[in-house]
């Protein structure tokens, strides 16, 4: 008896263990593993960037994080006149002091205070 | 044709692995000889340095042991003109010879201290070097000599006679010294005046901003400057033509030139401060 044409009956009337066709399966190669892709050098770069990037930022974050000082830190006051020498002026400062420690009349070895003449008897 | 694309492609690929690997190689050497040659020349210093440092202590000591060995000398003396007895006189004999002897080792010291900062120094013109190192090694000699023979001398007479060699090495002594220390003078000007030079170059080659009276200006200054710069070399070539001659007449005259060249510098560096300002 042909049940499709049989339209007074349920489907739940069909045979149990009735084959179900099932959609094919993509075929594959059950023989051989998945190959893993090789990285290309650029990834592998690309990736040590990253990784150092992240790791820059999290030891950042960590340090940011630190709980701050409760103590207020004393700042000091603030000069009048800042030091705002260049390295010129600095040079020529450098070069002042320089002379200045050429000066002829400052003996930097001065003479031993020895009498050269010294006798047994003085004549 | 190919091929041969190949091979030309090849040979350049190797040539140029060579050329690097040579390069490298070439880089590798001289930075370690610049680094060896930069380290014995820190070690050389530090050396001298500590030397020097380690003299300088011997020297106050030697100066606080004569000082003592002068005033026991004075008061001996006075008691053998005073009392004449023998026993006075050998006390007279003992403390003089002590005292040769001590004054022989800070003079020797002395000129120690004075041989390493010569050698130390720069800005001396090397034969002026040599030739004031050579004195100082003399005099040391001389002085050396003589406190061995001072060690030995033990009556009234070899005394006597170790003052009389005293004075006649006295000269070498007193010529060694001054003309070291005048060297010493010397380089440190001629430092003053190489970084002088330095300075003045980086300052005329500087751009310059400002309208055209200002450079004009600055030019006229730079000009003051040079001809100070100028005048600071010619002394300072005059004062080392003066030590060579106190060399060949054995004799050294306090310098004015280097008070001259020292008070033009002082005025060079001045007006570079002002042209730099301006």
């Amino acid at each position: 008896m042909n049940l499709t044409e049989d339209q007074t009956q349920f489907s739940a009337e069909e045979p149990l263990y009735e084959a179900v066709s099932m959609p094919a399966a993509p075929a594959t190669d059950q023989t051989s593993l998945p190959v893993k892709k090789k990285w290309a050098p650029w990834q592998l770069v690309l990736l040590v960037v990253v990784v150092i990037v992240a790791l820059i930022g999290l030891v950042s974050a960590l340090l940011l994080m630190r709980p701050t000082n409760s103590i207020q830190q004393l700042e000091p006051t603030p000069s009048a006149a800042p030091d705002t020498t260049s390295p010129m002026q600095q040079r020529i400062t450098n070069l002042k002091q320089e002379i200045r420690a050429a000066d002829p009349s400052l003996d930097a070895l001065p003479l031993p205070p020895v009498d050269l003449e010294l006798q047994l008897e003085k004549k | 044709m190919l091929a041969a694309k190949h091979f030309v492609s090849l040979f350049l690929q190797q040539v140029l692995i060579v050329l690097v690997v040579l390069g490298l190689g070439l880089v590798l050497v001289v930075g370690y000889s610049q680094a060896e040659a930069q380290t014995a020349a820190i070690v050389t210093q530090d050396t001298l340095t500590r030397d020097l440092a380690e003299v300088q202590r011997t020297y106050r000591g030697q100066l606080e042991e004569y000082r003592t060995a002068q005033q026991q000398f004075v008061v001996a003396q006075q008691e053998f003109k005073q009392l004449g007895t023998l026993t006075s006189l050998e006390s007279a004999v003992r403390a003089t010879q002590k005292v040769f002897i001590i004054r022989d080792q800070v003079l020797l010291t002395y000129v120690k201290m004075l041989e390493l900062q010569v050698r130390s120094a720069e800005g001396i013109e090397l034969k002026l070097k040599e030739e004031g190192l050579f004195v100082l090694e003399e005099t040391t000699k001389a002085l050396t000599r003589h406190l061995e023979t001072t060690q030995t001398s033990v009556d009234r007479q070899a005394v006597a006679l170790r003052a009389e060699d005293f004075a006649s090495l006295e000269p070498l002594y007193s010529f060694s010294v001054d003309f070291n220390r005048q060297l010493l003078v010397q380089g440190k000007l001629r430092n003053g005046y190489d970084t002088a030079v330095g300075v003045f170059t980086d300052l005329s080659s500087a751009d310059t901003t400002g309208n055209a009276l200002a450079r004009e200006e600055r030019t006229r200054a730079l000009e003051e400057v040079r001809l100070k710069i100028q005048e600071v070399d010619l002394l300072l070539g005059q004062s080392e033509a003066e030590l060579e001659k106190a060399l060949e007449d054995g004799r050294v005259n306090k310098s004015k030139t280097l008070d001259e060249a020292y008070v033009e510098l002082i005025q060079a560096a001045n007006f570079l401060d002002e042209v730099y300002k301006l």
